[in-house]
């Protein structure tokens, strides 16, 4: 279970979260939608501990700050938004690199690290790259690199910010289908999500603005608050389920 | 290029190195004594007590140039950051500015004067000058937190420093030529005591360097992502700041600033080897050992019989080399 319970983050006295409630558990995914500037991102750093927070983040109970940090990235893994490319990296070795919190700085490749390695480009389709340098690769093609590195670490949650960001819609379809999978798999899955449309694949999204969480609940429940949220929008009813567009006169 | 060969290839070259640079001088050697002396101690004094500490003190002013230039370039996520970026080099020359002041009045052969009595007072003022400023900036930086702050604090410590070396510089014409001959880099009053202190700092900054170099491969990923990785940032950056000034103040205060061997050697073996900081940081400290044997062996043998200093040369080589790298990095795009 990860859960935050009274969660606030202040930027030089001026609250970017307030007063945040969240829990899920593996298994689940959980999508965070609202505005641009609403919270998103900070909330998915206070729960990574990236930012100093007020509250408390809970890991199965046990407040993150005082779990040491090679336990926490067994835990929770991680994918940003824009991460630097690395000069003269491979794929292979850039995934590796996700079994950092198993082996710490000196520990030795196991067998157990090399078969999570093949996992992870396995269920990402990064194998076929393994020798190439990731700094060759298409915008894509490293996201894919960057997941398998997250993946590689089999953590039991795995937190990305605006994973389908610069991905084209067949990737983007790729990419939820792969974390549908992961949390049927038992994985806890939460994303920051720049289309509300893509939280409909989730098991639940919470709504935020101006940093605190004004919605929460499955995507059709969650319409209204959307429309309230965001003016300019047009919901576009279908047979699978309303769909959200900007309401642009053609 | 596949990373045994490199090693093979930069053993190598060291080796070679380390039989030019004790064979070549103002008195041309034979082989046969060359060897004889590198084996007896007794065979040969100009071996022994003279080429070969120089050799040894490039390859370890080398050694430790090449592997903070590879963390700096590490800890900065960029390759164009190298052993003086935090203010190391400005503040050694103030440092041995401040020692030349103190001492007094310079005779017009402040070379020989150096070495002689006193001496060891501008070595150690520019290894404290050199601590100094990095201790500076990152207190001016606020901690070792933010990245970039500690860049340009580095730069800002290192233009006032500057300035003020500047300034002592200019209350004394003789020590304009005394500071200036120790901020272009010279290996030539290297002797083994200087050997035995340069040792001592390698021997203290390069296993924390080495021990750490997953961590520089896990803050190539950016720095979230290296916390999400379990890594304690502040301690790990702390430390890297820490034993590669050690590394760098020590080469400074025994060998004067001595210009891009620290960016141009990891750069370079980079380019043949990969980014592993397993590989690098080793290779890195190799490659330098061996540049900078051979650009001493240039600086003792161009305008025989007389020497250039070594920084000098370095400085003329790695320009133009440097140009190329960028050269070729814009040609494959």
């Amino acid at each position: 279970m990860l859960e935050a319970r009274g969660l606030s983050v202040f930027y030089g006295g001026k609250a970017a979260l307030r007063d945040v409630e969240l829990r899920f558990r593996p298994g689940e995914w959980l999508a965070l939608l609202g505005p641009n500037g609403s919270g998103k991102t900070t909330l998915l750093s206070a729960l990574l501990g990236l930012l100093p927070y007020r509250g408390e983040v809970r890991l199965f109970g046990k407040e993150i700050r005082r779990l040491s940090s090679w336990a926490r990235g067994r835990e929770l893994a991680y994918l940003p938004q824009d991460a630097p490319v690395p000069e003269g990296l491979t794929v292979a070795e850039v995934v590796a690199l996700g079994r950092l919190p198993h082996q710490g700085l000196l520990g030795a490749e196991r067998p157990e690290d090399q078969e999570a390695v093949r996992w992870a480009m396995e269920v990402t389709e990064t194998r076929g790259f393994a020798g190439r340098l990731l700094s060759t690769l298409s915008g894509g093609e490293r996201q894919r690199v960057m997941l398998a590195r997250a993946l590689a670490a089999r953590p039991r949650f795995l937190l990305l910010d605006e994973p389908t960001n610069h991905l084209d819609l067949d990737h983007q379809a790729r990419l939820l289908r792969l974390l549908r999978r992961l949390a049927g798999e038992g994985m806890g899955i939460l994303t920051v999500l720049h289309d509300p449309n893509h939280a409909r694949v989730a098991d639940r999204a919470l709504l935020l603005e101006g940093g605190r969480v004004v919605a929460e609940g499955a995507f059709d429940a969650l319409v209204p608050a959307f429309l309230r949220l965001y003016p300019g929008v047009r919901v576009l009813e279908t047979a699978a389920g309303p769909v959200l567009l900007p309401g642009v006169e053609a | 290029m596949p990373r045994a060969w490199i090693w093979a290839g930069l053993f190598a070259l060291l080796a070679v190195a380390l039989l030019l640079g004790v064979a070549v001088g103002a008195v041309a050697l034979p082989w046969a004594q060359v060897v004889a002396g590198l084996v007896d101690p007794d065979a040969n004094p100009i071996v022994f007590k003279l080429r070969l500490p120089r050799v040894l003190g490039a390859m370890l002013v080398g050694a430790a140039l090449g592997a903070a230039g590879a963390a700096y370039q590490g800890l900065f996520r960029n390759p164009l950051a190298d052993p003086y970026l935090m203010g190391t080099a400005a503040g050694a020359a103030f440092g041995a500015a401040l020692g030349l002041d103190l001492v007094g009045a310079l005779s017009p052969a402040y070379a020989q004067w150096i070495r002689a009595g006193g001496s060891w007072l501008v070595p150690v003022f520019a290894f404290l000058g050199a601590v100094g400023a990095v201790f500076l900036a990152v207190v001016l930086a606020g901690g070792v937190g933010r990245t970039k702050d500690l860049i340009l604090a580095g730069v800002v410590v290192g233009s006032v420093l500057t300035g003020l070396t500047t300034y002592l510089m200019l209350k004394d014409a003789d020590r304009v030529r005394a500071v200036f001959a120790y901020t272009l880099g010279n290996l030539a009053f290297i002797g083994w005591p200087e050997v035995v202190r340069l040792a001592l700092y390698l021997l203290l900054g390069l296993p924390p360097l080495f021990l750490l170099a997953r961590g520089l491969n896990a803050l190539q990923l950016g720095e979230g992502v290296a916390h999400s990785l379990g890594l304690a940032l502040g301690p790990l950056k702390l430390v890297l700041i820490v034993a590669a000034t050690l590394i760098t103040a020590g080469a400074v205060a025994e060998a004067g600033i001595i210009g891009f061997v620290g960016l141009v050697v990891p750069h370079a073996l980079r380019r043949l080897g990969g980014g592993d900081y397993r590989f690098l940081l080793p290779a890195s400290a190799l490659g330098g050992a061996v540049l900078l044997v051979f650009a001493d062996l240039l600086a003792r043998v161009l305008v025989r019989p007389a020497e250039l200093p070594v920084g000098v040369v370095t400085t003329i080589l790695g320009g133009p080399f440097f140009l190329y790298l960028l050269w070729r990095m814009r040609a494959r795009g």
